[in-house]
């Protein structure tokens, strides 16, 4: 029994030394003079960036298009099938799949600052801290997101002109789709990826926060009981009953054919048909490219398509 | 498992109750579950429509939105939720018996992780083929269940070795199902959902493919009754009365397997009904299959209708899949039922 007690004594003191030793390096940084960048990140975290990143490797795919706006240098990425890659980026040794990454080449990459996706990559980040590489934790979704991080890209890589440049843009860009619209307000409804279930997005899903620039009302967050938070599955029966004029449908996957075989889905089941909007015909499909992860530099593409859907005529003299 | 579970029909005997008039008592009980959950699930719902316009609208559809909920929502979806509710129930049923497993449901020959990664194949990698989801999950869920037999196959069939070869098949068969979700983790939403088991969005077209598979599995299976209660004696005996046992074993789990994916490509892989429905329907008519089978069937659609009716209500809009309100009041009170009867 005693052997035992001072066993565990034993392993108790060196916990205490190893984590005493752990916590050292964090003073030290504090103590030296003018860091480069102090940064919050989004999950709440500070982290000092000593001195400009030279070897920043980036662990989102759509993250990849953002950082090549404002001319972020990088020694090492993401492998990603989404979307394509910048020019730039394209020979850049990859670190695996962000479901599923290879945390040793990205030690190996020497790196001094990573990228990393908000609640994906948590479990990396003491790893990635305790051999002294700082975790930048970024959730991108809505375009305030996609603005606010661009900055803090350009930030990092010290390019802020060219942030602020592009953010200007982009901010022109949606301002210019927004005043072509007419002024009303159309109740809408957004359906997730399939009519084969009923989820609903929210306003803080993609095509939600889409739907709530163009001044569109989401009937499933203001229905009878408020409700926010990103998708829920959700009542028919209300829907029904809240009776909006347009519904979309996120799907997953692009292109003319999928979009024919999911309304052929909806218009074909009595219960989807209950609905006026899928009576008449007022029932859009949205492109996963755009609204299934966030669009990025896309985001005023994605306004775009939204507001043609509904809006056709406003757009008629377009290219 | 078959002397206990008869107790609570034995004992109904020492009482002075007959025990056909004990089986008919709790035949009617399951009846009357099951009128219950049909009524419940046709009245309540999000919206609150009076039991009176209900009557009206049954009698002369008119085309507002009431009725519309009411003929186009709620009426198929109870239909599609009590076909199912037997459809599993009785393939439990089936398999208990011809496995002489209490364990044995529509998940150990297969029937769950062949439709569930066909299903979840469908979704995740070709969303444009969506419309094959139903018939895709039906030949995965046969084709993972022929799989099992033949792996199961050695000089005839054991029990043991097919459910042993479905945990194997099934473990097998989920790797495959966890890989997909994720490498595809920005798709997984909808494959989640399909692989709870929900009855959101169902609708006239379920109805029809279901209701066949339903009608001709029940009658088949009443057909097996007889040969179910021999098989439950053990192979020797039941040889020795003259059956051949492999024909009718092979038979009975086509029929099964045919019950549980019809089930599953319409609903999604609704777990808990096909397992502890027969056994809480057991647990009071004794295991005489020609009154267990249709005391199975009424309690499913009773379960089933019930627990989807909670699951549309409790939230409301919100509305959660019925797999999760089954498992989450089912198995409770299943541990309740089992801690007292056996």
């Amino acid at each position: 029994m005693k052997k035992y007690v001072a066993l565990i004594a034993i392993f108790i003191a060196v916990v205490f030394v190893i984590s005493g030793c752990g916590l050292k390096p964090e003073h030290d940084a504090k103590k030296s003079t003018q860091a480069y960048l102090t940064i919050t990140d989004d999950e709440g975290r500070k982290i000092v960036l000593p001195n400009k990143p030279e070897r920043i490797v980036a662990l989102a795919g759509s993250d990849l298009s953002l950082l090549d706006a404002v001319d972020v240098k990088l020694v090492g990425r993401v492998s990603t099938k989404v979307g394509s890659i910048p020019a730039r980026y394209k020979d850049l040794p990859e670190v695996g799949v962000a479901t599923g990454l290879n945390i040793e080449k990205v030690v190996a990459l020497k790196p001094d600052c990573v990228l990393a996706v908000a609640g994906q990559h948590d479990k990396y980040i003491q790893l990635l801290e305790s051999n002294n590489i700082p975790v930048i934790m970024l959730r991108i979704k809505s375009f305030e997101d996609v603005k606010a991080k661009l900055h803090l890209m350009s930030q990092i890589a010290g390019t802020e002109a060219k942030g602020d440049g592009v953010i200007a843009q982009l901010d022109r860009e949606v301002r210019d789709i927004l005043s072509k619209l007419p002024k009303e307000k159309k109740t809408i409804v957004i359906l997730h990826a399939t009519a084969k279930n009923v989820t609903v997005e929210l306003d803080s899903s993609i095509a939600g926060g889409v739907a709530k620039m163009l001044n569109f009302e989401n009937v499933a967050s203001g229905g009878t009981k408020k409700l926010s938070g990103d998708k829920v599955p959700y009542s028919l029966e209300e829907l029904v009953n809240l009776n909006p004029n347009v519904i979309f449908l996120t799907s997953m996957g692009d292109g003319q054919d999928i979009e024919k075989r999911m309304k052929e889905d909806v218009t074909n089941n009595p219960a989807w048909n209950s609905l006026d909007a899928v009576k008449n015909d007022k029932f859009y499909v949205l492109p996963e490219k755009y609204f299934l992860l966030n669009p990025g530099l896309n985001y005023p593409a994605a306004i775009k398509y939204m507001a043609k859907q509904v809006y056709p005529e406003a757009f008629v003299n377009e290219k | 498992m078959k002397s206990k579970a008869d107790d609570m029909v034995g004992a109904a005997g020492h009482y002075g109750i007959s025990r056909n008039i004990w089986r008919g008592g709790v035949l009617v009980f399951f009846a009357f579950l099951a009128s219950c959950g049909l009524f419940l699930s046709l009245t309540q719902g999000t919206m609150n429509i009076s039991i009176i316009d209900i009557i009206n609208i049954l009698q002369s559809p008119i085309n507002s939105s009431n009725s519309q909920i009411i003929w186009n929502i709620r009426m198929p979806r109870t239909i599609v939720g009590a076909l199912v509710g037997v459809n599993l129930a009785l393939s439990g049923a089936i398999l208990q018996a011809i496995m002489r497993n209490p364990l044995a449901d529509p998940h150990i020959i297969g029937i769950s992780s062949g439709a569930g990664l066909a299903g979840v194949t469908i979704m995740i990698l070709f969303p444009a083929m969506e419309y094959l989801i139903t018939p895709v999950a039906f030949v995965g869920a046969m084709g993972a269940a022929v799989c099992i037999y033949i792996i199961a196959w050695k000089n005839g069939i054991k029990p043991v070795r097919v459910i042993l070869a479905g945990v194997a098949v099934s473990a097998f068969l989920g790797s495959g199902i966890s890989g997909l979700m994720i490498f595809y983790s920005d798709r997984v939403h909808g494959a989640l959902l399909w692989m709870v088991g929900g009855l959101a969005a169902r609708s006239w077209p379920q109805v029809t493919i279901i209701w066949p598979y339903a009608l001709v599995g029940f009658i088949l299976a009443l057909l097996g009754a007889q040969y179910l209660n021999i098989l439950q004696l053990g192979d020797e005996m039941a040889s020795g009365l003259g059956i051949n046992v492999e024909a009718v074993r092979i038979a009975l789990t086509a029929v099964a397997a045919l019950l549980a994916a019809s089930a599953v490509s319409v609903v999604g892989l609704l777990g808990f009904v096909g397992l502890i429905v027969p056994h809480a329907a057991r647990l009071l008519i004794g295991s005489d299959y020609r009154f267990l089978l249709p005391a199975s069937a009424l309690l499913g659609i009773g379960v089933v209708t019930l627990s989807d009716t909670f699951a549309r209500v409790i939230f409301s809009p919100i509305e959660l899949p019925v797999g999760i309100i089954m498992a989450f009041i089912g198995a409770p009170f299943f541990l309740f039922l089992l801690r007292r009867e056996l």
